[in-house]
């Protein structure tokens, strides 16, 4: 449990550390699961733009986990991953 | 294995964990993790980067936060309506305030102080109006539904 906590807690410190634009995508993409239409409509970008964004923001987030070491190994792995709230340290 | 054609576009990977691609395009990249070490690797990390960050939840606001603004076209219009009638009455009725000061009393400081009062409390709605519509504007959210 305390390392699953202390996951979550990585997971969400590395979203944290993602430059705004980055972030709003992720958070609307993963956490919101809008599909891409919607994010296109919300964001008012091009279809194509939504899914060029989104792998950059998803590239940056996994140099941000891989540059915490050692969480490194463990970040990928996602049965440890509970539901962590936005508040939680 | 050896890296073919890498004019790949690797967005590409990011459409197909997403489920976002056509047929055509969903068998292009298939085709391409199997000749391409790198972009498979990479494939394989955001899969379960990407499973890690779906499975958290992410806080949304309260329900009465939701609840404070309109859901359809037509309730959204006609609070619209209300909004123009009631500043338009407001308006209207402070001049017509204004007029009966003005013409009427004898009183310069009375009417200085009628101006002074009306000024202020039309400067400060006009400052609130302003932020509103500012808000409202910039607010990328607003059609995002609940």
């Amino acid at each position: 449990m305390a390392e699953r906590n202390e996951l979550r807690a990585r997971v969400w410190q590395a979203i944290s550390k993602l430059g705004d634009t980055h972030r709003e995508i992720l958070v609307l993409r993963d956490f919101h699961d809008l599909a891409y239409r919607e994010i296109s409509d919300v964001l008012s970008i091009p279809l194509g733009t939504v899914m060029s964004r989104l792998h950059a923001a998803r590239k940056k987030l996994r140099e941000i986990l891989v540059a915490g070491e050692p969480m490194t190994a463990s970040v990928t792995d996602p049965s440890g991953v509970g539901r962590p709230r936005r508040n939680e340290p | 294995m050896t890296e073919p054609r890498h004019d790949f576009d690797e967005a590409l990977i990011s459409g197909y964990l997403d489920g976002e691609l056509t047929q055509g395009e969903a068998q292009r990249v298939r085709l391409h993790l199997e000749d391409c070490d790198r972009c498979r690797t990479m494939n394989e990390e955001l899969k379960k980067l990407r499973e890690a960050t779906m499975t958290s939840e992410f806080q949304v606001p309260e329900d009465t936060g939701w609840d404070e603004s309109p859901r359809s076209g037509l309730s959204r219009w006609l609070r619209n309506v209300g909004w123009i009638i009631g500043i338009s009455w407001v308006v209207g009725f402070v001049a017509w305030l204004l007029w009966l000061v003005v013409t009427e009393a004898e009183d310069p400081l009375g009417i200085t102080l009628a101006f002074g009062i009306v000024l202020a409390a039309g400067l400060i709605l006009l400052s609130v109006l302003v932020d509103r519509l500012r808000s409202y504007r910039t607010d990328r959210y607003r059609r995002v539904k609940k």
